[in-house]
C-alpha cells in the first residue's frame, strides 16, 4: 500500500473507530491488537478532552468531569482539529453548549464556554503597545470630531444573558456555585489585558454603545452623535470625553488617527 | 555543530515562577515550540524571561515531516518568527506524522521503514532545512504498531535517514526503551546502530506499562529502572550529549526535577569517565 493511502486509511481508523487499518500492521490478529491501536484512537480523544478542559475549566466544573467529558467526545466525533496548535481547538463548543438541556441551563452553559474562549483569546493575544495617557494633548481642538481609535487586539467585548459569570468565579475561586441556572437580562462585559494580566469589568448601557462605536472605527464627532440616543446633548461631549480617559488609562487603546495622518 | 549544552529539562508553566526565583543550575531548557506559537502574552513573557537566563532549544510536534500532506506554510512562517525571536541553540521535532487532509490528530503516528518513505521524507527534511537555515534534529517516536510493508529496522532507517537528509537526530533513550518491548528487538542493537556523529541530543523520560504487557510513552513518571540502564550504555557509546528529562503529565515540583537531573549528570559523567 502506497504511504498516501496507508496514512488515509490509518486517520480514518483514528477519526471513526472503523478498522479499515489493520492487515498493513504487524500483529492485527494479536491478543494485545486492539489495545495498541486504542492507543491511537482513545489517546486522539482524550488529549483533544483534556486540551479542551484547560480551555473550558469552568464549564467543566459546571457540568461535572463526566458529563463534559461525554459531551466533549461527542464534539470531537463532529469535529476534527484543524489547526496544528491545539489551544486553538473547541471554537465551536459554545455552539454545542446552546444546545445543551433546557433552558435556563442552555443559556449559561453557552455564555460560560463563549466566556471563557475569549478569556484565552485575550490570554495570548497579541503584545501591543497601549497609548500613552497625554498622546491625545497633540490632537487639535479642531480635529477632534474627526479622530479615530485603534484598540488593542486583546479588547473584546460580551454580552451575557445568564448567571454564567457567578459559576465562572465559583470555579476560578473554588467558592460555592449558585443556587441554580437563571437567565437574566442582558449585561455587557468587557474583557481585555494589561501587561501579562487577564482582566474584566461589567459595562453600563451608555458606555457599551460608546465603547462598540468606537472599537467599529466611529470617528470622536460620530461617538457624541451615537450617544445622544442616551444622554443629555450638553452633557455627550463630556461623557464621551470621561470615557475616552478611562479607556486610554485602562491600557484599551493602542493608537488613533486623523484623516490628513492618512497615507 | 550543535553546542552541547548539558544537562537540561523541559520548560513547563509550573515552573516558570520557580526558575525566575530560584535560577536553578540548568544547561538549558527546552520549550515546546507549539506552546509559543501564539501571539503574546504570558506563555512568550516567561519564555523571553528565561532565554534571557538559560541556552534554550525548541521542541515541536507538529511539523509532521512524514506526512503526504504539503508541510503548512504558515507553520514553518510561525516557527521561523520564533526562531528569530528567542534564537534557540537548535530546533527538534519528531520523525512522524500528525494528520493527512488537513486534519491534525495531535499525535505522533509512527512512520513505516521503507525505501518509499524515505524518498518522501528526505526532500521534505531537506525543504524545511532550506526554510530555516539551519539543520533540524528528529527524534525517533514510541510507537504501538509497526507495519507489515517496512523493509529496514527503525535505527537502519534512522541511519539512511539523518545521512541522506543532512540532517541531526535527537535520541530519545525511553522511546528506544519502549519499542524495544513493544516491537521485540533489541535495544542495544538501536543504540549500536544510530550514527554517533548524528546525535545531538537525547531525552529522557518516564513510560507506562499496560496490563497486555506493551509500553506507553506517557512522559508522567520518573525514568525507570530499564531506561537508567539503556541510558548507561548509551553515554558509553555515544559520549557527551546534551540531554534532558521530559516530563508533561503528573508534573512534579521543580527540586524533584533537578534531583533526578542530577541523577543523569552524574551518570553520564560517570560513564564518561570510565
Amino acid at each position: 500500500m502506497r504511504l498516501t493511502d496507508l496514512q488515509q486509511q490509518f486517520q480514518h481508523s483514528v477519526l471513526t473507530r472503523e478498522r479499515l487499518i489493520g492487515p498493513e500492521l504487524v500483529g492485527a490478529s494479536g491478543p494485545d491488537f486492539d489495545a495498541r491501536l486504542g492507543a491511537y484512537v482513545e489517546g486522539y480523544r482524550s488529549r483533544l478532552v483534556e486540551a479542551l478542559g484547560s480551555t473550558y475549566p469552568a464549564l467543566k466544573a459546571t457540568l461535572g468531569e463526566e458529563t463534559f467529558g461525554q459531551r466533549m467526545r461527542e464534539y470531537i466525533e463532529s469535529t476534527p482539529s484543524r489547526h496544528y496548535n491545539v489551544r486553538y481547538y473547541g471554537a465551536a463548543v459554545e455552539g454545542l453548549m446552546g444546545a445543551e438541556g433546557e433552558e435556563p441551563m442552555r443559556a449559561v452553559l453557552a455564555d460560560l464556554a463563549r466566556w471563557e474562549w475569549m478569556l484565552a483569546e485575550v490570554f495570548d493575544a497579541p503584545d501591543d503597545a497601549s497609548l500613552a495617557i497625554d498622546a491625545l494633548g497633540a490632537v487639535a481642538p479642531t480635529a477632534w470630531a474627526e479622530v479615530r481609535f485603534e484598540f488593542r487586539a486583546c479588547v473584546r467585548r460580551m454580552e451575557m444573558r445568564s448567571n454564567a459569570v457567578d459559576y465562572w468565579r465559583a470555579a476560578k475561586e473554588l467558592c460555592a456555585a449558585p443556587v441554580e441556572f437563571a437567565t437574566a437580562p442582558p449585561a455587557q462585559w468587557l474583557l481585555w489585558r494589561r501587561g501579562t494580566t487577564t482582566l474584566f469589568r461589567s459595562v453600563d448601557p451608555v458606555e457599551a454603545l460608546a465603547l462598540d462605536g468606537a472599537c467599529a472605527g466611529m470617528s470622536f464627532g460620530e461617538l457624541c452623535e451615537r450617544l445622544t440616543s442616551c444622554v443629555d446633548e450638553t452633557q455627550v461631549a463630556m461623557r464621551a470625553a470621561s470615557l475616552l480617559r478611562g479607556w486610554i488609562s485602562e491600557e484599551l487603546i493602542t493608537g488613533y488617527t486623523l484623516p490628513d495622518a492618512a497615507p | 555543530m550543535t553546542p552541547n549544552l548539558g544537562f537540561g529539562l523541559g520548560l513547563r508553566p509550573d515552573h516558570y515562577e520557580s526558575i525566575l526565583a530560584d535560577r536553578p543550575k540548568v544547561g538549558f531548557f527546552e520549550a515546546l515550540t507549539e506552546n509559543y506559537l501564539i501571539p503574546g502574552g504570558k506563555p512568550l513573557h516567561y519564555l523571553d524571561r528565561i532565554r534571557a537566563d538559560y541556552p534554550l532549544v525548541l521542541h515541536g510536534v507538529s511539523l509532521s515531516i512524514g506526512a503526504t500532506a504539503p508541510i503548512n506554510p504558515e507553520y514553518l512562517k510561525a516557527l521561523k518568527a520564533l526562531i528569530a525571536r528567542v534564537e534557540p541553540a537548535w530546533i527538534s521535532d519528531h520523525l512522524c506524522w500528525t494528520g493527512v487532509g488537513g486534519v491534525n490528530l495531535h499525535d505522533l503516528m509512527p512512520m513505516p521503514y521503507t525505501a518509499e518513505a524515505l524518498a518522501h521524507l528526505v526532500p521534505r527534511i531537506r525543504e524545511v532545512q532550506d526554510v530555516l537555515g539551519r539543520r533540524v534534529l528528529l527524534e525517533n517516536v514510541s510507537s504501538y504498531v509497526g507495519y507489515s510493508s517496512s523493509e529496514m529496522t527503525e535505527w537502519e532507517f534512522l541511519a539512511r535517514l539523518s545521512a541522506e537528509a543532512d540532517c541531526l537526530l535527537l535520541l530519545d533513550v525511553n522511546n528506544v526503551y519502549v519499542n524495544s518491548v513493544n516491537h521485540k528487538f533489541d535495544p542495544d542493537e538501536f543504540i549500536r546502530g544510530v550514527p554517533p556523529e548524528r546525535v545531538a541530543q537525547i531525552h529522557l523520560a518516564g513510560h507506562e506499562v499496560q496490563p497486555e504487557g506493551f509500553i506507553i510513552d506517557t512522559h508522567d513518571a520518573p525514568i525507570a529502572d530499564p531506561v537508567w540502564a539503556l541510558y548507561r550504555r548509551t553515554c558509553l557509546r555515544l559520549g557527551k550529549v546534551s540531554t534532558m528529562i521530559e516530563r508533561d503529565a503528573n508534573i512534579p515540583p521543580l527540586a524533584d526535577l533537578l534531583a533526578e537531573l542530577d541523577v543523569v549528570r552524574r551518570l553520564a559523567s560517570r560513564e564518561a569517565a570510565a
